[in-house]
């Protein structure tokens, strides 16, 4: 297992949903591979099993500004009865149960406020992508994933 | 005195998609509701835009099937053009489609049927899910990413991305198919039959098995829609629309630009979505299924062999009459998803489809376009008016959920009667009447997924709207 995904999550059609691959887009990392999905689906799995590291950046809904920090594989949280969602854990623990293996992941959440139809982050989210982007930095810079919150 | 249960996955964002079931004194089901939300806001989001960039904006509604969307607008931007499209072009849009429909049909039995059909419908929660099911059979759990993968592969191959392609253009496609692309794609489909036709087996001893509860467990009624060519011949890229009574009969054929002659839709005050219905035939017996269970019992055969084996099963399910329980939708969905890999492979074996006439390109003749095909989950029409020079004016879109809306409305009713008696209600009760729903795999929260809180609430509520009990599973 070698290496960095940093894995960005949204629809791009949806105002703030698209802060997580609009982030991805803005960065570069050495080493660090880039993808871009609208959501996660079970074949993710294969894809994440060989990296060391997984970095997913979100949109999120809890209002505050963006944070880093570590996720765990939780298998009672691989889907939703009724949608074809996927969490981050989720697809975590799918990737465990699979292949036996599984990187350590974090999560970087980016919380916007407006997810209408349109193309525009609203001003709330572009802060707090600048924001995201800049733990990004320290993150990488640092080489080490021990603790996020450090960096 | 009436009581309210409401099962609501707390959405996303822009609404809810929840099923309450009103009980009356005694316990027994009075009276059930499905509400879901509709992709109106897309419509609007089209409008003003030039309508050669509706193939790649309209993908964004769902993340699950975004090819269905890409190629019915590219078919609708044909028609704005008014030209015919080349023939290797129409092949390869079709491959990547059989592209989509092996992945999503592949994701549908294996990811959400699964569980409920390996692990049973009354296993703890904790583990009926695909995670409990990669430790019950990981043999087969490793062939069902292999399958989604390969559907990726192929639309990967052919269209130079796996999700959200740009290769389907008003007049054709925008790449011709390398030989050593068709190579890889053709390597590992009878390997990929061979999965399905397991998954065929799963489905089939778990009907005999429980043949009873299969055969009523939402079964009901109901006309039946699906594009049809060649006499008859399931088709899932481009035909006529068919409509069969619920006696199985055809009750009318047209093609898809004439839609709106043929179909209306009800409004409900409870519902953001609309009840379409055969226009013929009115409310409520005009109300029809669409998707797997629609196309089959629409249809009068397949056209590949391996198939049209299980589509002769299939038939014979019901006494030749059209199959009404939703459980069936599940051995559907995997006849399709056989059908999918073989016309695949037939299309790689054309000898027509590496050729390099794949566009014919012209300026905007027709100020309509409408372009029908068959979505992995049901028939999906879009249709866009644009004016002289290509900027579209108004858009309409009808996808499969909205198609369904009526029917998984009686699905859930039928089951709730079937199951819920008395005002404690088990786990495993909850989870058929959620199945109910996933028989027809509802798109319900595509559009966004922003990290927030989804659990599954089940409220009671007295007739006053006083709080009674309440379940809740995350």
């Amino acid at each position: 297992m070698t290496g960095t995904l940093l894995l960005g999550i949204g629809n791009i059609h949806r105002e703030d949903d698209g802060v997580g691959p609009k982030c991805v887009d803005l960065v570069s990392f050495p080493g660090v591979h880039r993808l871009v999905v609208q959501q996660l689906v079970p074949e993710l799995a294969e894809t994440i099993r060989d990296y060391e590291r997984v970095v997913f950046v979100d949109a999120s809904l809890r209002g505050g500004t963006a944070e880093l920090g570590p996720l765990l594989p939780r298998d009672t949280d691989t889907s939703f009865p009724l949608t074809h969602g996927m969490t981050c854990e989720g697809l975590l623990a799918l990737t465990e149960a699979l292949y036996g293996r599984v990187p350590k992941a974090f999560l970087l959440s980016i919380p916007g406020v407006s997810f209408g139809h349109g193309e525009n982050l609203s001003a709330r989210a572009l802060e707090n992508m600048e924001e995201a982007r800049g733990i990004l930095e320290r993150f990488f810079r640092s080489g080490t994933a021990a603790d996020p919150s450090h960096n | 005195m009436t009581k309210k249960i409401t099962i609501s996955p707390v959405t996303r964002i822009e609404g809810h998609a929840k099923v309450t079931i009103y009980l009356d004194d005694e316990g027994r089901v009075d009276r059930t509701y499905f509400h879901v939300d509709q992709f109106r806001g897309y419509e609007k989001f089209t409008e003003g835009r030039f309508y050669d960039e509706l193939p790649m904006i309209t993908p964004r509604i769902c993340g699950i099937c975004p090819v269905s969307h890409h190629l019915a607008a590219a078919k609708a931007c044909d028609e704005i053009l008014g030209r015919p499209v080349p023939r290797t072009a129409s092949l390869l849009r079709e491959l990547i489609h059989m592209g989509q429909v092996i992945q999503s049909h592949a994701m549908h039995f294996f990811e959400l049927a699964g569980p409920d059909i390996v692990l049973g419908w009354d296993a703890d929660p904790a583990v009926r899910n695909v995670v409990g099911l990669v430790r019950a059979n990981p043999e087969l759990a490793l062939k069902a990413v292999k399958l989604r993968k390969y559907g990726q592969t192929i639309i990967e191959e052919v269209a130079g991305r796996r999700i959200h392609p740009t290769f389907a253009i008003p007049g054709g496609v925008n790449a011709s198919l390398s030989g050593d692309s068709r190579d890889r794609i053709l390597k590992d489909v009878d390997e990929m039959i061979a999965y399905i036709r397991e998954g065929v087996s799963i489905i089939l001893a778990f009907i005999e098995e429980h043949k009873e509860e299969c055969d009523a467990f939402a079964a009901f009624p109901s006309a039946y829609m699906g594009l049809v060519k060649d006499g008859g011949a399931l088709e899932l890229y481009d035909g006529i629309v068919r409509m069969a009574g619920r006696d199985g009969r055809t009750l009318d054929e047209f093609a898809g630009r004439y839609y709106l002659s043929h179909i209306a839709e009800k409004v409900d005050d409870w519902s953001y979505l609309k009840f379409p219905y055969f226009k013929p035939l009115g409310d409520p017996e005009g109300h029809y299924r669409v998707g797997p269970l629609g196309r089959l019992n629409a249809a009068d055969r397949i056209s590949t062999p391996l198939a049209q084996e299980e589509f002769l099963k299939f038939k014979a399910m019901n006494g030749g009459r059209p199959v009404e329980s939703s459980v069936y939708y599940h051995y559907a969905w995997l006849i399709e998803a056989v059908y999918a890999l073989e016309r695949a492979r037939e299309i790689l074996e054309d000898g027509d489809v590496l050729s390099r006439d794949v566009l014919n390109p012209g300026p905007v003749t027709n100020e309509e376009g409408i372009g029908v095909i068959e979505a992995p989950r049901g028939t999906l029409f879009h249709h866009y008016w644009v004016d002289e020079n290509g900027t579209v004016k108004k858009a309409n879109l009808i996808v499969a959920t909205g198609h369904n809306n009526w029917a998984m409305c009686q699905a859930v009713d039928n089951v709730a009667r079937g199951y819920i008696q008395g005002h404690d209600i088990p786990e495993g009760v909850l989870n058929r009447v959620e199945g109910a729903i996933r028989c027809y795999d509802p798109c319900l929260s595509c559009s966004t997924h922003a990290i927030g809180e989804m659990p599954v609430v089940v409220e009671v509520y007295d007739h006053q709207g006083a709080f009674v009990a309440s379940r809740e599973r995350a």
